[in-house]
């Protein structure tokens, strides 16, 4: 656990504890980081423990979201738990920025003022202020007609690391009023790798003597939830829409994953999933819960190396100190990655539950990138279901 | 093509003779609309967007002559006009299939008044008295980074609000100073439909003995081209990657006849709308990538619903050929998408009709109020420039 947190100093408003936190599945209340507060004038808050980790850079710890006069833990711990690349020639074997090069320590670049405008900058160990946060307005948040409307904002987090010469990561992560929650990525740098035109991979965007090549970046998401006050009670739903002979009508279908399962995405059905505490309730009755929203279908699937792990979307796992890395996992007496770790199909039927989402995103060389590259976003959301009895906003 | 639009096109072709000459080339774009109608806008990193836009019953906010003009490079024409084609909302029990834009129209009274509150920070646009647009210039955090260099982005971002029973729908047209063009839907309002009792296969409760019914969100956009001033010279290709030589190589194939297509994240379909004749510095014709980022949920349905059936449409432009479905069949006009797919090239002016959906099984939280939930696609420059156009400031 040492190298897992890095302490962060400085900044108002931020407390600085010196005992590494404990992750679930016995949270401590202590922070190796920083700990972050914000209300938003609706009497809804967010907080959350910033903490910097060598590997997996900025990570989101025993996140809360109060609303309705209640707070209620979301998750454990969310981070990018793996960003494996492999260029579209396929002459090298895969790189694991996560795992290899990092996101933390040294590859954090040093935030100025003007990069977290109207923000605060967060400093790390060494002093570097490395992390952004920031309240953003997002416009309506609804209307209806002249009777009703409201206008909402959110919290964003960020920091950049420079994972090679070429390589330039925003890990993004937006809390917003309403409960929503969007993890994002941002590509940028510059094109990566050249390759000759005699090879026929790429394509020209600066000159016609070498070829810019594409590349496939699969990132791992890795989201330990921990709802209400118990981490050890969550379980999963699966959510799909049947439709009939006729395709008039569709059947709502709702399963139980009882034990740890590797799950795909489905257009056809509408495939969905909640994370679901066991005992805690709205005031309606219903479960409280929280709904994966996937994105980034349309290159969800491509595989060029048939690397197995990225046969599938999701992974649902049992929560496992050393299963800490979608990927190239290479503690001592752990499996290596999340097909691994769902091989000997754990009770996941109130457990304390880790989400893994893998998402997929090509980059296509383009002449508008040449120099420098046109940051891209890849994000999803989780989002409450059944949080509240109503909307409480 | 109509005759304005013909008149306009022979203009612009006169201009394209001097075009290495004029970098303001205004011929297009201004005079195509009153001042009223008008919207020009510098981003504060120096790109300029025009366009002009027009209120009808039916498609609520059309955009036309949608022009954009990176810092220090010519301005340049790209979409003819844009417009919502239709909202399909079918019910999961069958209860009601709305066609949304052609039945009911989100333009005249449907269209909602906005104010301060509705558009902080941003400039009202009005239609005869009634402010119906909303400008508004925004930050979109960092256009490009690279160690401790790095451009921030801004976009123009435009919406009107179109109530359509308990449905308020925000169709949002966002530009950004490098290009890329994202158009949304926002549906937010209340829920339309309901059932009793507590438990359903064909909704969510949604409160006691209340069930929200599920249902679908197809949206259908109809984006006429013309690239560089010129519809009659673009085409569209697709482009698959597919394993070859132990690699991905990029296979790309001219789509020659009208036709539906599907993403496939297997081979990361994508397709460019590419012009003829214009060519960047490395001899790559000027191009658009429409991106179906949020394709995922597509819903084919029922056999007289034939137009559900793809994910992107590509026609031969004609002028009568309005909306997705429930088109007037007056003028010999087919009836909807699946109809205007009738073999014809797209040699001549094309449009291309991006669809997304999204599927809402309603939640606790979606009462009273409904929080908004965005659909979009987008556009994105592929080959426009012959560099970044951000990065001249700090080269």
């Amino acid at each position: 656990m040492s190298f897992f947190y890095r302490f962060l100093c400085g900044a108002i408003s931020l407390v600085c504890f010196c005992t590494p936190a404990q992750a679930a599945p016995n949270p401590s209340l202590q922070c190796a980081g920083v700990n972050l507060k914000q209300a938003f004038t609706s009497d809804t808050a967010w907080s959350m423990c910033l903490s910097l980790d060598d590997q997996e850079g900025l990570t989101v710890n025993q996140l809360t979201y109060t609303t309705a006069n209640r707070t209620r833990r979301v998750l454990g711990k969310g981070s990018l738990a793996q960003l494996e690349t492999v260029f579209d020639d396929n002459r090298n074997p895969p790189s694991f920025a996560t795992t290899r090069e990092g996101f933390g320590g040294n590859q954090l670049i040093s935030l100025k003022s003007k990069d977290c405008e109207g923000g605060s900058l967060y400093a790390d160990q060494t002093g570097r202020k490395v992390i952004c946060s920031r309240l953003q307005t997002a416009g309506l948040l609804y209307n209806y007609a002249y009777q009703a409307q409201r206008q909402t904002s959110f919290l964003e987090i960020f920091s950049i690391s420079q994972t090679t010469d070429f390589q330039t990561y925003t890990q993004r992560w937006r809390f917003y009023e309403n409960g929503v929650i969007e993890p994002a990525l941002g590509f940028s740098g510059k094109i990566p790798r050249y390759a000759p035109v005699s090879l026929g991979f790429g394509r020209t965007v600066k000159n016609s003597e070498q070829l810019a090549l594409g590349f496939s970046n699969y990132l791992g998401w890795r989201l330990d939830f921990d709802l209400g006050k118990d981490s050890d009670n969550d379980r999963v739903k699966e959510l799909t829409s049947t439709l009939s002979a006729s395709r008039r009508q569709r059947r709502l279908g709702i399963a139980v994953l009882d034990t740890e399962a590797a799950r795909d995405l489905n257009p056809e059905l509408k495939t969905t999933w909640l994370v679901e505490d066991g005992d805690e309730v709205n005031e309606f009755g219903q479960a409280i819960a929280y709904e994966i929203i996937p994105s980034q279908y349309y290159q969800s699937t491509s595989n060029v190396r048939g690397r197995p792990w990225l046969a599938n979307d999701l992974y649902f796992t049992r929560y496992k100190e050393c299963e800490k890395y979608a990927s190239d996992n290479n503690s001592s007496d752990c499996a290596r990655n999340v097909l691994h770790y769902i091989q000997d199909k754990e009770n996941i039927n109130r457990a304390d539950l880790v989400v893994w989402y893998k998402q997929h995103y090509h980059y296509l060389p383009r002449s508008d990138d040449s120099d420098y590259i046109s940051t891209d976003w890849v994000s999803f959301q989780l989002m409450p279901r059944d949080w509240t009895a109503g909307n409480p906003l | 093509m109509n005759s304005l639009k013909g008149f306009i096109l022979r203009i612009a072709r006169l201009s394209t003779g001097f075009i290495g000459l004029v970098t303001a080339l205004n011929a297009v774009a201004d005079g195509a609309c009153g001042s009223a109608y008008a919207i020009e806008t510098t981003l504060p990193s120096g790109a300029r967007w025009s366009m002009c836009w027009e209120q009808t019953l039916q498609n609520g906010i059309s955009l036309h002559h949608i022009a954009y003009q990176a810092k220090k490079g010519p301005k340049q024409d790209i979409l003819f006009r844009a417009e919502l084609a239709q909202v399909h909302v079918p019910y999961d029990d069958n209860s009601a299939r709305y066609h949304d834009i052609s039945d009911y129209g989100f333009g005249e009274r449907n269209l909602l008044e906005l104010n301060e509150q509705t558009c902080p920070n941003g400039s009202l646009i009005k239609y005869y008295g009634k402010a119906v647009l909303c400008q508004q210039i925004l930050a979109r955090g960092e256009e490009l980074r690279s160690q401790n260099t790095s451009v921030q982005g801004y976009k123009l971002s435009i919406f009107s609000i179109s109530q359509v029973g308990s449905y308020n729908y925000i169709p949002r047209w966002d530009f950004f100073d490098n290009g890329t063009m994202e158009f949304s839907v926002g549906a937010t309002g209340a829920l339309q439909k309901f059932t009793r009792g507590n438990e359903s296969d064909v909704g969510w409760l949604i409160g006691p003995d209340k069930i929200g019914l599920s249902h679908l969100h197809n949206f259908f956009w109809r984006l006429d081209f013309d690239l560089a001033g010129n519809g009659a010279n673009d085409y569209v290709e697709e482009i698959n990657f597919v394993r070859e030589d132990k690699g991905l190589k990029a296979k790309h194939e001219k789509l020659e006849l009208e036709t539906g297509r599907d993403v496939n994240p297997d081979t990361m379909r994508t397709w460019i709308v590419a012009d003829k004749e214009r060519k960047n510095a490395v001899n790559s014709p000027l191009a658009y990538e429409i991106q179906l980022y949020q394709a995922g949920q597509r819903d084919v349905g029922p056999e007289e619903e034939a137009f559900t059936k793809y994910d992107i449409y590509f026609t031969k432009a004609k002028e009568c050929e309005r909306f997705a479905s429930h088109n007037g069949t007056a003028d010999y006009c087919a009836k909807d998408l699946s109809t205007y797919l009738n073999g014809e090239t797209l040699d001549e002016d094309l449009i291309v009709w991006p669809t997304t959906s999204f599927y809402h099984i309603p939640r606790a939280e979606d009462a009273p109020n409904m929080n908004l939930h965005w659909s979009g696609i987008r556009l994105k420059p592929f080959d426009w420039h012959n560099s970044n156009p951000l990065a001249s400031s700090i080269r």
